[in-house]
């Protein structure tokens, strides 16, 4: 029923009585819309460019269609939409050939990536989860690189972070689009597209033009503007470093940004404020994938809000524990690491310090552990599988601290990344901040445990891996916050593979409202997981540089089954269970073409 | 102080300048501030690009020059700004040779040729008060181009507009900008400076980021688009209207087309009570002209889709009987023509005609208007005798209770906008634009004023005060001191000994714009500057400054808070603190 030029024959003129519409099948079961309109026939994609709904259900009149469900209206001839975030609607010319009804349907071929692009924009701009959804599907399945998509992203979040968002918010939204776009790599279809829809929510939001940010006329050199960003960042005046980090980028110094940046971050003065050194580390992943580019605005915007906030007077234990790192310090500095090769050390004795609730034994115990020559590396898998350790046994019946157990797992991981990015000095000054956010976390009622100290030893009394892996899934959804710790032990003592679970485990917190809330810390146990895997093997993961393999990172570590454990209790007693992620799959049927059209006119 | 060839002048001895004591000295006229730092020696300009203070005065710090008064900082070195936007601080390069500092004044080059711009940006992006009229002081004293700084203002204006405003905050933004543009062509030199910045100011605000809207594609027509805007104008969609314009404007050919439909829609029945619809889309035009299309239209499109599909209350029982009375009465405009065609000399009984329009009852409201337009009457000679009405209004309105001036000035203003409606749109929407100006009258009859034929002179000339400047000086200095119960008996005695009024008009002028109210007071002061010529011949036209001045009177503020404008004025002409503290 089709000739050449694409023109296919749909039926009869009489099919479709005037005033009336009808929807017909074409290729591989496109649906067309057919509308006789006094006397004239029109054919349109009966797929609502808005939402999916059947046009041919929609309403005709003064030339324009309107579809029934959010009242979205189209140019019936032209195809044009009148409303905002919303494509025009596909038109096709239709010839009538005797009492034959033909219509030109042209190829499948994707041309929308730039009306696409401006969609997935808009939506970043509005904010509305949809139109983001939509546009990534629409995109990703027309073949868009996520690397082009992520482009626009950062264009708009450093406007968005320049003019709407202060360190903490902007920090919050980075952590999310990073965390979002590393899970979404790990997986594909639509939990890739949930992942992704996550980071594009996060960095929605309303963005104002500004005036450009000007380099300072020369001669300015490298070494001034370091001393100045040093200067501006004690005397906390971000809006001063903005224009020092943009005058170092135009004078091509890009290079020395974030080492200086992070060693702003773990000043003494800064302990407390854990967001910085989390969120820078965020900030160079984001240019280490993406280049400096689009992100430029973004990183100088934000970096100056982080390490140019402002601060309060510190409390008694604060100011104190300023005092100690700010007399430590001098010697972190001058340390040469090249000689912290250790990766044998009293761990447990070093937790038993951390967990003290005396800042100075605390501390003194990190400086020890840096002294006698242990791995800095090292210290933060310590550090990192700590905090493991008491998400998977902190106590449920009053408050478990989740906000405050999961900062203190993601701080210590984003240690890695002011290691990679920052140099050991600075990674060294940050194990203090992390053990101070331990010591601010002191009222979370969790016995110490030493990290060396076996698991239990069952295993799982499910056959095999996958029915064991789906226990624990239903376990989760079914909120069973008493018994999902113990079988992930089980799983893992059954000898299955714990990369399998953790992406069922993903797969259920993606889904879940509290998706958001989860995504930082999923992101990081994926890695932690990857790069503490036994013998070494991280399996090619994407931290590649950051976390290194092999015995320095502590890699087999006794506990690092705790880093699943405190995962899926995290996920289970938090879970919300409302189900409001169902649009992701309309959007992805949506840029399949499979949509409502099916649900109603089949 | 010579100067040597390659332009460096002796300006110190190498022992004057120490570290931590600056040293200002004059090079050509300028306060140069010299100081030591670290060895070295700088030499930068000594007023502050902030607000003029003297940066010797100011504070070094690791190569940071910090102002004392606000404490905006400067790289010592670069001159670089660490504080505004782009404000850099302009360094010259100095020299310590044979005991003596030399400085090389004319070789600076720091400063960008844009800065001007870049400071008028940054102030509509924070509408700081202080930024515009540094920008526009600097414009006026530097001779930067008008026409390029107006530009700005209008594009910026379009996506603050776009982004941030409705049709009615926009309508009010656009009507301080079009109006600050218009008073301003009634001055000279430095007294532009209050109104420009009113019309700057007028137009800031937050822009935020949007994308371009495309245009509908392929086929569509002029004709369609047109019925769709009435279509959309009815159901309060602005989206699909801003899509239509901007097809129209894409698909090129009917630019001309485009203000009379705008005005059409905006005079629609189901607008009556809307009195901001005439005012604002007279204002919309008037950009047009101005700035043409490539420079407005995001302004104009987007602005004028959200007057014309704006939400609407449902009228009550008397609206609605109104409304379909004026239906009733346009329903036959089509067969009527403007009797200016037909010369005017049509006989017009303009106190009957106004008794009808303040009668308080909207059939011999509307019905005076009707039977104006039937006899043939001409738009303009309608309008004259409703500006002048609303000005005697203005001048007799009893001030014991509430005046009412927000509805008196509107009555005048609207009037005056009837004119802009048939020069854009013709005589048929000019005439529907009276029955909105005859309903704002209707609304208005809970004032307390009485009626008065308009024919009537007031009073007959006598010889007063000799001296003009001595006349005009007593009435300003009534507004001034906020004498109400004397201001309009004196601008009256100031009228009968026989001055044009021009000059009055003038100076009523200036005191309103330099009081805190002036803004308000604005759009009314540009409607009595255009209708003081236009209703020239009329006997009663007085009236407009009488009224005028009694506003101006009753509503004065009088803080004396746009004492902004003449500080930017001296930071312009580089006259600032420095003079007075290093004097």
């Amino acid at each position: 029923m089709s000739s050449s030029n694409g023109w296919v024959r749909v039926g009869s003129v009489a099919d479709v009585p005037p005033g009336e519409s009808r929807a017909v099948r074409i290729g591989e079961g496109r649906s067309i819309a057919l509308f006789n309109v006094e006397g004239r026939i029109h054919a349109t994609d009966n797929q609502c460019p808005h939402m999916g709904f059947p046009l041919t259900r929609g309403v005709v009149k003064d030339g324009i269609l309107t579809c029934d469900w959010h009242g979205r209206s189209f140019d019936l001839e032209g195809g044009g939409c009148f409303n905002y975030e919303c494509d025009d609607l596909e038109t096709f010319p239709v010839d009538i050939r005797g009492d034959e009804l033909w219509v030109q349907a042209g190829d499948a071929a994707y041309k929308r990536r730039d009306k696409h692009l401006q969609l997935l924009w808009e939506g970043l701009l509005s904010g509305d989860p949809w139109t983001i959804s939509k546009s990534s599907a629409l995109l990703l399945s027309g073949g868009v690189s996520e690397h082009d998509i992520v482009q626009l992203v950062l264009r708009h979040l450093g406007r968005h972070v320049a003019s709407e968002q202060g360190a903490d918010g902007g920090g919050n939204i980075v952590s999310l689009l990073v965390s979002g776009l590393e899970v979404g790599r790990r997986y594909d279809g639509e939990d890739r597209l949930m992942a992704l829809s996550l980071a594009g929510r996060a960095a929605s939001g309303r963005a104002s033009e500004r005036l450009e940010v000007i380099p300072l006329p020369p001669p300015v050199s490298w070494e001034q503007v370091d001393g100045w960003v040093r200067m501006f960042s004690r005397n906390m005046q971000d809006f001063r470093i903005e224009r020092c980090l943009h005058t170092a980028c135009e004078n091509g110094h890009e290079d020395h940004i974030f080492k200086l940046l992070f060693e702003c971050a773990v000043a003494p003065y800064f302990l407390g404020f854990s967001r910085n050194v989390a969120g820078l580390g965020d900030l160079a992943r984001v240019v280490d994938s993406f280049g400096w580019g689009e992100a430029s605005e973004l990183v100088c915007n934000l970096g100056a809000k982080m390490v140019g906030r402002g601060r309060d007077e510190p409390e008694r234990f604060h100011r104190d524990a300023v005092r100690l790192l700010t007399e430590l310090a001098p010697n972190l500095e001058s340390r040469d690491y090249a000689g912290n090769t250790r990766t044998d050390y009293d761990e447990n004795a070093l937790v038993d310090d951390l967990l003290s609730v005396d800042v100075e034994r605390s501390f003194g115990a990190v400086a020890k552990a840096l002294r006698d020559g242990v791995a800095v590396e090292r210290l933060i898998t310590t550090f990192v599988l700590l905090a493991a350790d008491r998400m998977a046994r902190t106590p449920v019946n009053v408050d478990a601290g989740w906000g405050s157990l999961s900062t203190e797992f993601n701080l210590a991981a984003s240690l890695r990344h002011v290691h990679a990015y920052g140099g050991p000095a600075a990674a060294a000054k940050g194990l203090f901040h992390a053990a101070w956010q331990i010591f601010d976390d002191r009222w979370i009622n969790i016995p110490t445990r030493p990290l060396d100290q076996p698991l239990a030893d069952h295993t799982s009394d499910a056959p095999a891996a996958a029915a064991a892996s789906d226990q624990i899934v239903h376990s989760i959804k079914s909120l069973d916050i008493h018994h999902v710790g113990d079988q992930v032990v089980g799983y893992l003592n059954s000898g299955f593979d714990g990369s399998e679970l953790l992406r069922e485990v993903g797969r259920a917190i993606l889904w879940d409202d509290t998706n958001m809330e989860l995504l930082p810390t999923l992101r990081v146990v994926f890695n932690e997981w990857e790069g503490l895997a036994a013998g070494g093997d991280t399996g090619g993961g994407d931290e590649r540089g950051v976390v290194s393999g092999g015995d320095a990172a502590g890699a087999g570590h006794p506990s690092r089954y705790q880093l699943l454990v405190g995962l899926v209790r995290y996920a289970t007693d938090v879970r919300l269970n409302k189900n409001s992620m169902a649009s992701i799959n309309t959007a992805m049927r949506f840029s399949e073409g499979r949509t409502t059209v099916e649900v109603f006119d089949e | 102080m010579a100067t040597e060839q390659n332009g460096y002048v002796r300006v110190a001895g190498t022992d004057e300048v120490v570290d931590g004591k600056p040293k200002a000295v004059k090079v050509e006229g300028r306060s140069i501030a010299l100081f030591r730092h670290n060895g070295s020696i700088y030499a930068t300009d000594n007023q502050c690009p902030h607000m003029g203070y003297p940066l010797t005065r100011g504070r070094v710090r690791n190569g940071v020059l910090t102002c004392d008064w606000h404490g905006w900082s400067y790289d010592l070195g670069g001159g670089g700004c660490f504080t505004g936007g782009c404000d850099d601080l302009e360094t010259f390069p100095v020299e310590e040779r044979n005991g003596g500092v030399y400085v090389s004044v004319g070789d600076s080059g720091s400063k960008r040729s844009d800065a001007h711009f870049l400071l008028l940006k940054e102030g509509l992006y924070s509408t700081d008060q202080w930024t515009i009229s540094k920008a526009v002081a600097i414009m006026l004293a530097r001779g930067v181009s008008e026409r390029d700084t107006l530009n700005l203002i209008i594009r910026h204006g379009g996506r603050h507009i776009a982004t941030e405003r409705g049709a009615n905050d926009g309508g009010g933004e656009v009507s301080d900008f079009v109006n600050g543009i218009k008073v301003a062509r009634q001055y000279e030199s430095d007294d532009r400076i209050i109104p420009l910045t009113f019309a700057a100011h007028g137009l800031s605000g937050r822009a935020g980021d949007r994308p371009s809207i495309q245009r509908l594609p392929e086929p569509v027509s002029w004709e369609k688009l047109e019925g769709w805007i009435r279509v959309f104008s009815k159901d309060k969609k602005w989206e699909g209207i801003e899509k239509c314009l901007i097809t129209a404007r894409r698909m090129g050919g009917h630019d001309h087309e485009i203000l009379p439909l705008l005005f059409e829609c905006a005079m629609a029945p189901h607008f009556l009570g809307n009195s901001n619809n005439l005012l604002n889309i007279g204002y919309i035009a008037e950009v047009l002209e101005e700035f043409g299309w490539d420079e407005a239209e995001e302004l104009v499109c987007n602005l004028s889709a959200k007057i014309l599909g704006q939400e609407r209350g449902l009228p009550d029982e008397i609206r609605q009987s109104a409304i379909d009375r004026f239906v009733a009465d346009t329903a036959t405009l089509d067969a009527l023509a403007d009797g200016q065609a037909d010369g005017s000399d049509v006989a017009f009984d303009e106190d009957a005609f106004a008794e009808g329009l303040v009668s308080g009852e909207v059939g011999p409201t509307f019905g005076a208007v009707t039977q104006a337009l039937k006899d043939g009457v001409s738009i303009d000679r309608i309008v004259t005798t409703m500006v002048v009405l609303a000005a005697d209004r203005m001048a007799r309105t009893p001030v014991n209770m509430n005046p009412g001036w927000g509805g008196l000035v509107r009555e005048m203003m609207m009037a005056s906008a009837v004119r802009k409606a048939q020069r854009f749109a013709g005589y048929k929407v000019a005439a529907q634009a009276l029955y909105h100006v005859a309903w704002q009258f209707y609304g208005d009859r809970w004032l307390n004023i009485t009626h008065r034929p308009l024919s009537e002179s007031r009073g007959s000339l006598q010889p007063g005060s000799a001296d003009e400047s001595e006349a005009i000086e007593s009435v300003l200095s009534s507004i001034e001191k906020i004498q109400i119960r004397e201001i309009g008996r004196q601008t009256r005695d100031y009228l009968r000994s026989g001055y044009s009024g021009d000059a009055l008009l003038r100076g009523l002028g200036l005191v309103i714009l330099k009081d805190d109210n002036g803004r308000n007071i604005l759009s009314t002061l540009r409607t009595i500057f255009d209708e003081w010529t236009l209703c020239a011949d009329h006997p009663s036209r007085n009236q407009l400054l009488v009224g005028l001045a009694r506003w101006a009177t009753d509503s004065r503020r009088a803080t004396g808070s746009q004492s902004a404008a003449a500080t930017a004025l001296r930071f312009a002409k580089g006259q600032t603190a420095v003079d007075l503290y290093e004097a």
